[in-house]
């Protein structure tokens, strides 16, 4: 930290190069020292006699929302004006509109002002308003003061000329610009104070603003001084190419399954029934595969079954439980029904998919993907959604291992001590549903799993015990994300997707 | 999953013991069910659906008493002949061919049971029933009914009676379109010309099944002694709706009694409340379960679940599943049984010891490095649904026709269509933020769908990129920029651009990007201003779209 002794001088210094008087907030910007040191040092002036104090009221002009849009892209009639010149100095208003980018709604704004401004004029030629611009306009007072005004952040009455305070005013009614009253606090030197400057060497050199390869390569540089910029003024927008905070989520899951040595898998969205339902035996009467659980495809709205051994063992497990030591669900299995096409309503068609393809243990797979259930979009429910599948297999895998991986999986996704109940899903047994404390919520179901039935896991090939665990993604991410709106998860509004902190 | 109201004191005095709400908080989940609210003198309790036995308070109270060791273990159920008989008509073979009944006698009703019994009624003609589609069950008042009973069908305009609730007689066509019942089930009617009937020896109908009772027959305070009918396309199913009541007003103290059914060809005697018989090794219960439980603890642990269970040596043991118990299949559902009769808290999680190595799809790998590459140059990722309309796909795109995959059954026109490409849902992405700071650059990595009859699921899906730049100005350049380096980054090479006339595209400010003379991978270009319109954005966009699968049929770069 400078000395007082340092700071009262740098205020002084900063006080000449501001021409004797300054306001308090011009010191601080010109010094970089914090408010309260200026203050300080003010006093300590005051106190000696080297300066005085004067309050003064005055405006402050700044830009609205429509200003800066305006400051950055110009004004209407000024895009207008060149499109019109650009196109030969006369044009259907119409068109020069659309040419100029400038919205239908802003129509009468941008050519009552390129009238009034005298740029040009406006006829009339069979119904349709024909604009003439001879020659590009000259740039306006207040264009000038806009580019100004961005450039600077604000503007204050006491350095405008009346030209300015004109274009000023004129900008405030159409709603621009925008002026506050505000209380300056003046700091002037005294005669004192300029003699005691005076005993201080008086630096002379030329002020540049921009450092440019000549004054580089000349060597130059050395001679000039570098105007100093204000560092604090508020810069411009910046907005980052970035990913889409929901599909991160979803990476880091599934970089997590990764770590724990499950390998990933994917299948169809477009799914049959056979996949979806029947080799998950679940009867074909079951409610979950009427139209009030499940989207049937209308167009195209059949699929095949392929592999003829798989179908005869599904319909046989259904009818009479097959070889697997089950009674089966003991009625007519149809495969005209397993053929329809349904969106996927579990990715456990993806595991049952993976298993009959990999029926070597061990296996550890999981999928992350879309499913799909009828249902209408709002804040609670959705029609689409992610879910994470996985399943396990290996020689002697039992119940008490599925509630082990269950731990596990909760463990590295964070998700704090699991709970576990008895569950119930047709394709699974024992069964058991995992539910996490939420400090909000309470007793929160965060996954439901199983030993894959012999039903399921025997007509599949499969020789060894699998667990199977399945997780909805999207309400993990809504309690991890903070998000109380499961449609936020997809937003359509570019500044939500864009304000996200990391 | 269903859920059934239950009265606090009605309940306790079932279970011959007072818990507190912590307590029930803490039991019921633990044998499939959960306390969903208590308020008052009630409490409602949400029902695993394999349970459809535990769907009343009876059921309930039964399941607890054993986990409480209240009363544990299989309790045989005696059933004497009742005397009734009914008779199955030819007719009904083709219509609902199977019929279970039972007669319970010496009940003491009251208004608050009547209410129970029909509530379970509803629950199992929902549930176990499938809304009353593959059964449906009634309940009656025997001495009102005068046997013997025939089941049968007949025509509509042959039938006529006071349906349940009605103050006059009704023909059948009348009872489906003013009745509330027959508004809700006429459905599972339509079609036939005849409809099942229940009727007594005078000619009393009792019912017309799936729909409703007569008035005549009904249930009230002073009813002693019932009758009960399921009629189904299963017979199993309609035994077991039977079981489940008759079990549950046993609880209540009634005295069941078989009912001989006479079909056309066999006669049999409902109900039948044996219990069936299961053998089970210990071993294969804990291998399953990973316990190490001993023949005599998995006895005591499947009686705690009110099964019968006694160890028959050789390391067997003999379950004896009750009657009412809809979803033993197999004998892992006993193993399932027996560790909910441990507790699930009391199991203990296991690491086991099996190691693999974790393995990313070479598409995942892939898209990571599209994403990133997509961010470096700028863009916003956008996540849209593969749900979509028709309007956005094709209509709004300037496009008269192209096949989509659609939904027969869609909940709002918004979302009745899979997405065929993926520059429309970016459009509509825009069009939600025209007051937003520009410039505006998205990009989407997803999954497109369209039909294709080769595929054993009759649709192609296939793996896009679209992106789009929406400004006060834009240049063709921009997007013609973007698309060269991409391709030069992902080693795409050799590719030829073509001119396109595309309405989605301004004339002449379109390009199709294709390799060897095959099928565009890639469209780009400046987009219409109709299309602009269409979308109701107020400024230009520059876009282009990908067919990864297309060049990267591996999924890897």
């Amino acid at each position: 930290m400078p000395s007082m002794e340092e700071t009262v001088y740098e205020v002084l210094k900063a006080l000449r190069r501001e021409e004797g008087k300054a306001s308090v907030e011009a010191l601080v910007k010109a010094t970089g020292l914090s408010h309260s040191s200026v203050m300080r040092a003010v006093l300590t002036l005051v106190e000696k006699g080297w300066a005085q104090t004067f309050e003064r009221k005055q405006q402050v002009f700044t830009l609205t929302p429509e200003g800066s849009l305006y400051a950055e892209n110009r004004l209407p009639e000024r895009r207008l004006a060149e499109t019109v010149v650009s196109l030969g100095g006369r044009a259907l208003l119409e068109e020069a509109m659309e040419k100029a980018g400038v919205p239908s709604s802003a129509v009468s704004i941008a050519s009552g002002w390129l009238v009034r401004k005298g740029w040009g004029h406006i006829s009339r030629k069979d119904e349709e308003i024909e604009l003439h611009v001879p020659v590009p306009p000259p740039e306006g007072e207040d264009e000038r003061f806009l580019r100004q005004l961005k450039l600077e952040g604000e503007l204050r009455s006491e350095r405008l000329d009346p030209r300015q305070l004109k274009a000023a005013a004129e900008l405030k009614r159409r709603k621009l610009v925008e002026e506050r009253t505000s209380v300056l606090r003046e700091i002037q030197l005294t005669e004192e104070g300029i003699r005691q400057l005076s005993l201080e060497p008086k630096p002379a050199a030329e002020e540049t603003t921009l450092l440019t390869g000549e004054l580089i390569t000349s060597g130059r540089w050395r001679e000039v001084k570098f105007r100093e910029y204000d560092i604090a003024a508020s810069p411009p927008k910046v907005y980052p190419g970035r990913k889409h905070f929901y599909m991160e989520f979803l990476e880091e899951v599934k970089r997590i399954l990764l770590s724990m040595g499950f390998e990933e898998a994917e299948g169809p969205c477009v799914e049959t029934e056979f996949w979806n339902f029947d080799v998950l035996f679940q009867p074909q009467d079951h409610p979950a595969r009427e139209i009030h659980d499940s989207y049937q495809l209308k167009k195209p709205s059949r699929g095949s079954l392929g592999n003829e051994k798989l179908v005869r063992r599904i319909k046989k497990v259904h009818e009479n439980g097959w070889v697997t030591g089950s009674t089966g669900w003991r009625y007519k299995w149809n495969p005209e029904v397993a053929k329809r096409l349904i969106l996927r309503t579990q990715t456990t068609a993806v595991s049952v998919r993976f298993l009959a393809q990999h029926t070597k243990p061990p296996v550890k797979m999981f999928c992350l993907s879309q499913v799909f259930r009828p249902d209408v979009l709002d804040a609670r429910h959705a029609m689409e959604f992610h879910q994470c599948d996985g399943i396990v297999m290996d020689r002697g895998l039992t119940f008490r291992h599925l509630l082990g991986f269950l731990e596990e999986i909760g463990k590295a996704l964070g998700l704090g001590k699991l709970s576990f109940k008895p569950g119930y899903f047709p394709f699974t047994e024992p069964s058991v549903e995992a539910f996490v404390y939420h400090p909000k919520l309470g007793w929160v179901e965060a996954a439901g799993a199983g030993l894959f039935r012999p039903e399921v896991a025997k007509p599949l090939g499969a020789k060894y015990p699998v667990l199977a665990w399945g997780i909805g993604i999207g309400r993990l991410a809504m309690a991890k994300l903070g998000i109380d709106d499961i449609r936020e998860l997809h937003s359509r509004r570019l500044e939500f997707l864009r304000e996200r902190t990391l | 999953m269903p859920t059934v109201t239950l009265e606090k004191k009605d309940f306790y005095r079932l279970l011959g013991r007072k818990l507190s709400r912590s307590e029930l908080e803490e039991w019921l989940p633990r044998i499939k069910c959960e306390v969903k609210n208590m308020e008052g003198e009630e409490f409602t309790v949400e029902v695993n659906a394999d349970r459809p036995d535990m769907l009343s308070a009876e059921g309930i109270a039964r399941a607890l008493k054993g986990f409480l060791g209240i009363q544990t273990g299989y309790r045989p159920y005696s059933a004497k002949p009742s005397g009734v008989s009914v008779k199955v008509s030819d007719s009904v073979k083709k219509i609902r061919p199977y019929i279970a009944c039972a007669v319970v006698r010496g009940l003491r009703m009251t208004d608050s049971t009547i209410a129970q019994l029909m509530r379970l009624q509803d629950k199992l003609d929902e549930n176990l029933c499938r809304r009353r589609r593959k059964a449906s069950i009634g309940v009656y008042d025997l001495d009102k009914v005068k046997p013997p009973i025939t089941y049968t069908a007949l025509e509509p305009q042959k039938i006529k009676f006071t349906p349940l609730e009605g103050a006059q007689p009704l023909t059948a066509r009348e009872i489906l379109s003013q009745t509330p019942q027959g508004l809700e089930y006429a459905h599972l009617l339509e079609g036939l010309t005849r409809f099942p009937l229940l009727v007594d020896s005078e000619g009393q109908v009792l019912s017309m099944p799936p729909i409703v009772n007569s008035e005549e027959t009904k249930v009230t305070p002073s009813t002693r002694n019932l009758f009960i009918d399921t009629t189904s396309t299963s017979p199993q199913v309609a035994e077991k709706a039977v079981n489940i009541l008759a079990a549950s007003l046993w609880e209540r103290g009634g005295r069941i009694e078989r009912v001989q059914v006479n079909y056309p060809r066999r006669r049999i005697r409902t109900p039948r409340l044996e219990a069936a018989k299961l053998r089970l090794s210990l071993a294969y219960v804990n291998e399953v379960s990973g316990l190490n439980l001993s023949l005599r603890e998995a006895c005591r642990l499947a009686e705690r679940m009110r099964l019968g269970a006694k160890a028959t040596g050789k390391g067997e043991m003999e379950v004896l599943i009750p009657p009412y118990r809809c979803d033993v299949l197999h004998p892992i559902d006993i193993v399932e049984d027996i560790i909910i009769g441990y507790g699930y808290h009391r199991v203990g999680p296991q690491l086991p010891p099996t190691s693999t190595l974790g393995r990313e799809l070479p598409r995942s790998v892939a898209a990571r490095k599209l994403r990133d590459l997509m961010v470096g140059f700028g863009f916003q990722e956008v996540a849209s649904y593969l749900l979509t309309s028709r309007e956005n796909q094709l209509t709004k795109m300037g496009l008269e026709e192209g096949e989509l995959v659609e939904l027969a059954n869609p909940m709002t026109a918004e979302f009745s269509q899979l997405r065929l490409w993926l520059l429309p849902s970016l459009m509509e992405f825009l069009s939600h933020n025209t007051h937003v700071d520009y410039p505006q650059r998205v990009f989407e990595l997803g999954t497109t769908v369209k039909p294709d009859p080769q595929t054993d699921n009759s649709v192609k899906e296939e793996w896009k990129l679209a992106a789009a730049v929406c400004n006060y100005k834009v240049s063709y350049e921009e997007i013609q920029a973007l698309a060269f380096e991409f391709l030069r980054l992902v080693k795409v090479e050799n590719w030829e651009i073509r001119r396109l006339n595309h309405p989605s595209f301004i004339p002449g400010r379109a390009a199709g990007l294709r390799l060897d003379g095959k099928e565009d991978f890639a469209v780009l270009g400046e987009i219409h201003p109709q299309v602009l319109e269409n979308f109701s954005l107020p400024n230009p966009v520059v876009a282009l779209e990908i067919n990864l699968s297309q060049l990267f049929p591996e999924g890897k770069i």
